[in-house]
Order: C-alpha cells, then structure tokens, then sequence
C-alpha cells in the first residue's frame, strides 16, 4: 500500500509537470541542410577564382584580374553590353521564346531601378534577335508603361505566345498591366492591351497556358489575379490580401506557389477557381514554410524529380537577423533552397544552394569587397531558373556580385556547384555606383545549345555556355 | 501507521503538490505574460526611431507633394512613390505611437535614444549624433525653411534640381538613422520598417544621382 499511495502521488506530480513542460513546444520548421555547397571543380578553358567561393576580392579589382572575369566550365558566347555604364542596363528577368516561324528572341529589362537606365540610352524591354547566338541584334524595344519600369514582373508565357508586364518599383506604382502578343514573330512584339488593372505592382507570375497574370506586391496585400484571354480586354477576376513577391503557377493553373512577404516564407496556394473562372472565386491557404535564414524570399519554381515534387525557392540580399528585413552586408544570407512539396500540405526543405561567400563565418572577412556593402547589391542571391520543370539537371541562379552560379540538382538533397560565369569588371567613369558586378536576373536556357542567358545590372545581356559536359 | 492513516497522508501531500504545481503555473503564466508584455513594450530605441523618423517622413512628403506636377515625369513619379510609401509607413509609426501613449514627435531635438545600441557608437555614429547636434534642424539632410521656400519659388530644371538635391541629402541623412533602428529597436515590427526604409531610400539615392548626373549634363540657363 506504501508503494501504491507513493506510485499515486509521483503519477500526479508527473501529470502536473508533464503539463507544464507540453507548454513549451518544440520548431515546427524544418531546417535545411545548411553550409554552402561543394566547389566547382572547374575544368580546361577555365579562368576560375582562386580563393573563397564566389568572392572578387578588392586584391582582385586593384590587380586587374577583376577585369578579365571568372569562368568555371563556362565560355561567352556573345553579349550586347555597355562597356562602362553610368547607370544600371540589365535587370531582373531574362526571357526566351521561339515563334511560330522559328524566330529566336530574348526579352529582358534594361534596367534595375527605372530610370537609371536613361543616361545610357536605353529604355524599356530589349527584344533581342537570338538568330546568331554569338552576335545577339536589338531589333526593338518595347516602351509602354509596364515595360519602360517593370521592375521584376516581365514573364512569357511560351504555350500562348505572350508577353507581359506590370508597372511597378520598390515601393508603388500604379499597376498598369501590358500585355503583347509574340506568337507570330517574336521579333515585332505586338501590343494588345495597357490597362489599369494590376493594382500595385513589383513582381508577377503568368499562368503557362498565358490566361491569368497575377500582379504582386510583397510591400502590400494587394496579389490581384488578371484575365488576360482576351488580350485586348484584361479584366481583374480576383484580388487577395496576399503580400506577395514572385510566384510561379504550376502548369495545370490551379497552385500558385508564392514568394511570400510579411515573414510567410514559402506559400502555396490553391488558385483553382481562378483556373476555372468560377464567379467570385475564392482561395485557399494549404501551407507555408519559413526557414532560419530566411531574407526576402523571391521566387518559387516548381518542377519534378523522379515523381517527386519540388519547389525552388530564392531570397534576396542579407539581413542582420532571420526575416529582419534587409542591411547592408548582414551576416544572414537566405539565398536559395529546394523545397519538397510531394505532400503538399507538409512541405520540407532538402537542401540548400549557397556560396562560402553567404555563409555567417565568412562575411566579417569579404565585408570590404567592392559591393559588399551596398544593401541592394552585396554577397547574396536574388534570382534562380531551371530549364524545364520535368527533370531538371541544373539550376542556374544570379547570385549579384559573384555572378551567375550553376548547380547541379539531379539529386535535390545533395546539389553541388559545376559552373559558374562572373563578367569582367570594367571601370565606371562616373562615380554614382561602385565598379562590381550585380547579377540579378533569372536567367533563360537554350538547352539544345547548352545556353543560359542572364543580365548583369552593371553591364548587359550575356550568352554564356556551358562547356566540359558539366550539364 | 493504518493503512487509512497511510492513505490520508497520501492524499494530503498529493493535494500540496497539486496546489504546488497550480501555483507554479500560475506562476510561469504570469512569468511568460510578463516576458510576452516586455517583448512589446517599447524601448527608448524605438519610441526615438518612431518619433524622429516620423519627423522626418512629414517633410519629405511635404517635398514630395510639391513635385507631384512636375514637368519631368521621372521626378514626378519619384515623388509620387515617396509619397506613397513614406505616408504607409508614417501611418505605421502614428500608429505605434498612438498605442505607446507617447507622443507623435520628439519633445526635443535630442538623439540621445541613438546612444542606447547594443554596441558602443562606431566613429560613424558618432559623427553623426554630432552632425544632428550642428545641423539648424537636428537632423542632417532636413531642409530648412529657407530652402524649402527656395524649393516653392523654383521653376523647370532648376526646381528639379533642387528637389533632387534636397532629397538626396533628406535620405542620407535618414539612412543612419534606419540602420541604427534595424539593428537596435526592441519590437520585431519596428525593426522590421526601419529596414525597409533602409532598401527603399537606397534604391531611391541610387535612383536620385543618376537623375542628378542627367540634370547636371544639361546647360543651366539659371
């Protein structure tokens, strides 16, 4: 009986304590698996880096070697550049499409903050005439509203052979949405509509078969989905209380998997009454991820690997602390990272896509580096693309001063480093930016010929191909 | 001892142990309440931030608006994004403030609240507590009325000009101060808006020079 009323006494006592413990509970976040990833091992025709992973040093620019560039199994192809810009002339997204008549053009923004972009004569979306890789021709520029300040949210739709953009900057604009037309030849982009529909705009996303344009705001819950089969029609279907930066919508029209703003992380959305134009239709939340390190998630492209299904998610720049908002060379590099979302209500991260240079025990030593300092440029990512969401074997990301970085993802838990392409540093004669690279753009694939094709903001559009069969 | 006795004393020690253990959640409740209430209660890092950034933000609107028309349509939609995005983020801080019961601006020009990081002040910082100390308006890069008057009596080029200038130097007086606030306000929120003031004046300085340089190339007829 002593035992029993004992047992009885130390079982209450434990139910008492167990309640006051099961208050406390543990991460519900998965964690990536952290560290940068394995170095390029970089084959013959390279000019590599020669010391930290993805750094130009102040050595290096004093030296010249900054000048001539870095490549790891990578050559260029050709570029349409301008030599010593004063302001910026590339942007934030690069896009390829091939018309009816077998036509092969680039489109991309020419600029990172309209209009600084004006003192180097150019203006708007370049359309690019890709005939000969090697010798990309301007053939026009695409001037209405969205296209001269688009800021990230140019997107082509390559099943309907459209183009489209919304006005946006940092911070508003009001959200005219342009819409062209580039099925018959891609080279004489038609305009079909430029209209008020987009609310505030910044950045985008298309559904593939090009009938639904979302315009999205991470600076306001304002994501406004637009109907644009009738091109020279747009008419709003539906407006969110989402703070949205990019989102890519799955190829059936009916997920959006959002960039996510006011510290949401990834969000995956079920957008299928959009898809199906139901009357007043609604949207449904099916779940979100944040991550430790998270800065200013950009973008989320979904795509399969052996039946499973993933995302791959970008931030942008550093932070002093996780979800802080942006500092100047912060210790807190989001960076990119694969996303496994086979159960889409429970997704898990896999891996990560970083560089030593983003790493916390690295940062103190690069903080001097010309560019590491300024927030909207430094040591971070900003955007990433894969050539087809079936399979990918690379993913190529634009990580700003260290330039376009390519990655192996085959196995998405364990992604490695294979290329990489950091343009020469030339000189700014003016002195309003400092001369260091700033790759921002995501970046566009002609596989067949092995191509990615990226802007830098400092310089221009480049054509750059992978050599040594790393891909 | 009976067996009953054995049984009671059982009884009367697990009851003190269930009022014990009631208490001590009583207890850590009011324990992570109290930690729940510091956590959002402002520091003097982030009354000063909402206070003096508020200041701050009503006369760059106030520029702003008076630019709205202007016959360059890049300076005209730089301050019309001004607009928009400071009146956001000076609602956010009245808001704070209105909460905090404090009031919407500083009672004195004193930036003391920026002596109080969780680092001492680097040389930077110091220097510019010491600029705020020499500026007429406390703060540097905050126009004066003069040059705000001269800003109203401008006109074409030359009134571009001048609002480009004022503002570059209204912004990178403010950046220190944003940056000072991302790092050391106590709330997340307030750190989370002094460093978006942070990204979005950068891009708009970066913005500003490059219209300064184009203004610059154009002969003045003033």
């Amino acid at each position: 009986m002593k035992s029993t009323a004992g047992m009885a006494v130390l079982a209450v006592a434990m139910l008492a304590l167990g309640g006051c413990g099961g208050a406390d509970s543990g991460p519900t976040t998965p964690v990536g698996s952290g560290g940068a990833v394995p170095k390029a091992v970089c084959g013959p025709g390279s000019n590599p880096e020669s010391g930290m992973q993805g750094r130009v040093s102040s050595e290096d620019h004093a030296s010249g070697r900054a000048a001539e560039g870095y490549t790891c199994n990578t050559e260029l192809v050709g570029a349409y550049t301008t030599s010593n810009a004063i302001g910026t002339v590339g942007g934030f997204k690069v896009e390829r499409y091939i018309d009816a008549q077998g036509n092969e053009c680039a489109y991309y923004d020419s600029t990172l903050l309209y209009p600084t972009n004006a003192l180097d004569a150019e203006a708007g979306v370049n359309v690019m005439d890709m005939t000969d890789p090697a010798n990309p021709q301007l053939v026009t520029r695409l001037l209405t509203p969205a296209m001269l300040t688009p800021h990230e949210s140019l997107v082509v739709s390559q099943e309907a052979g459209v183009l489209a953009a919304v006005t946006g900057n940092p911070a508003f604009y009001p959200g005219i949405v342009d819409v062209y037309d580039i099925s018959e030849d891609c080279r004489s982009p038609q305009l079909r509509s430029s209209a008020l529909v987009g609310n505030l705009g910044h950045e985008s996303g298309l559904a593939p078969d090009g009938r639904t344009f979302y315009s999205a705001n991470p600076g306001s819950p304002t994501l406004v989905a637009v109907d644009i089969t009738q091109p020279l029609f747009p008419r709003q279907l539906w407006t969110g209380p989402y703070y949205s930066h990019g989102l890519s919508i799955s190829n059936d029209g009916n997920r959006a998997y959002v960039a996510a703003g006011d510290g949401k992380g990834f969000m995956i959305l079920d957008v299928s009454e959009i898809q199906a134009r139901v009357d007043d239709p609604q949207v449904y939340e099916i779940a979100n991820i944040t991550w430790p390190n998270m800065t200013i998630p950009q973008n989320a492209i979904p795509f399969t690997r052996d039946g499973k299904s993933y995302v791959l998610e970008i931030d942008e720049y550093s932070a002093s602390e996780a979800d802080g908002g942006v500092a100047a060379h912060g210790d807190v590099v989001g960076a990119g990272r694969i996303i496994d979302i086979t159960d889409e209500t429970n997704p898990v991260i896999v891996s990560d896509l970083r560089l030593d240079v983003h790493e916390p025990e690295n940062r103190a030593e690069i903080a001097g580096d010309p560019g590491a300092f300024l927030p909207i440029q430094g040591y971070a990512g900003h955007y990433c693309n894969i050539p087809t969401r079936v399979n990918p074997e690379i993913a190529a990301c634009s990580m700003i001063v260290s330039g376009l970085r390519i990655f192996d993802i085959r196995d998405p838990a364990r992604p490695k480093e294979i290329a990489y392409f950091n343009a020469p540093v030339n000189p700014r004669i003016t002195p309003i930016f400092e001369a260091s690279n700033w790759a921002m753009s995501s970046p566009a694939f002609a596989p067949e010929r092995k191509e990615i094709w990226y802007t830098d903001g400092y310089s221009g559009f480049y054509v750059v191909r992978l050599t040594n069969d790393v891909w | 001892m009976t067996a009953a006795r054995q049984v009671f004393v059982a009884l009367v020690v697990a009851l003190l142990l269930v009022v014990a253990t009631v208490a001590a959640l009583q207890y850590r409740t009011l324990h992570v309440t109290r930690a729940r209430l510091a956590a959002v209660a402002p520091s003097a890092v982030d009354v000063g931030f909402a206070q003096f950034m508020s200041l701050h933000h009503q006369q760059a609107v106030v520029m702003a608006q008076l630019m709205r028309d202007d016959e360059s349509s890049a300076v005209a939609n730089l301050a019309q994004s001004i607009i928009g995005a400071q009146l956001l983020e000076l609602g956010e801080m009245r808001g704070w403030l209105r909460l905090w019961n404090k009031p919407f601006f500083p009672e004195s020009r004193a930036m003391s609240w920026m002596l109080l990081g969780d680092d001492p002040p680097s040389q930077a910082l110091a220097q510019y507590l010491l600029d705020c100390e020499a500026s007429p308006t406390g703060m540097p890069g905050l126009a004066t009325d003069q040059q705000l008057n001269r800003l109203r009596s401008l006109q074409g080029l030359a009134r571009s000009r001048l609002f480009l200038e004022l503002m570059l130097a209204h912004h990178e007086g403010g950046i220190p101060m944003a940056r000072f606030a991302a790092k050391n306000a106590r709330i997340h929120a307030v750190r989370r808006v002094a460093s978006n003031i942070v990204l979005e004046q950068t891009k708009e300085v970066a913005g500003i020079r490059v219209m300064l340089h184009a203004i610059r190339l154009v002969p003045s007829s003033d």
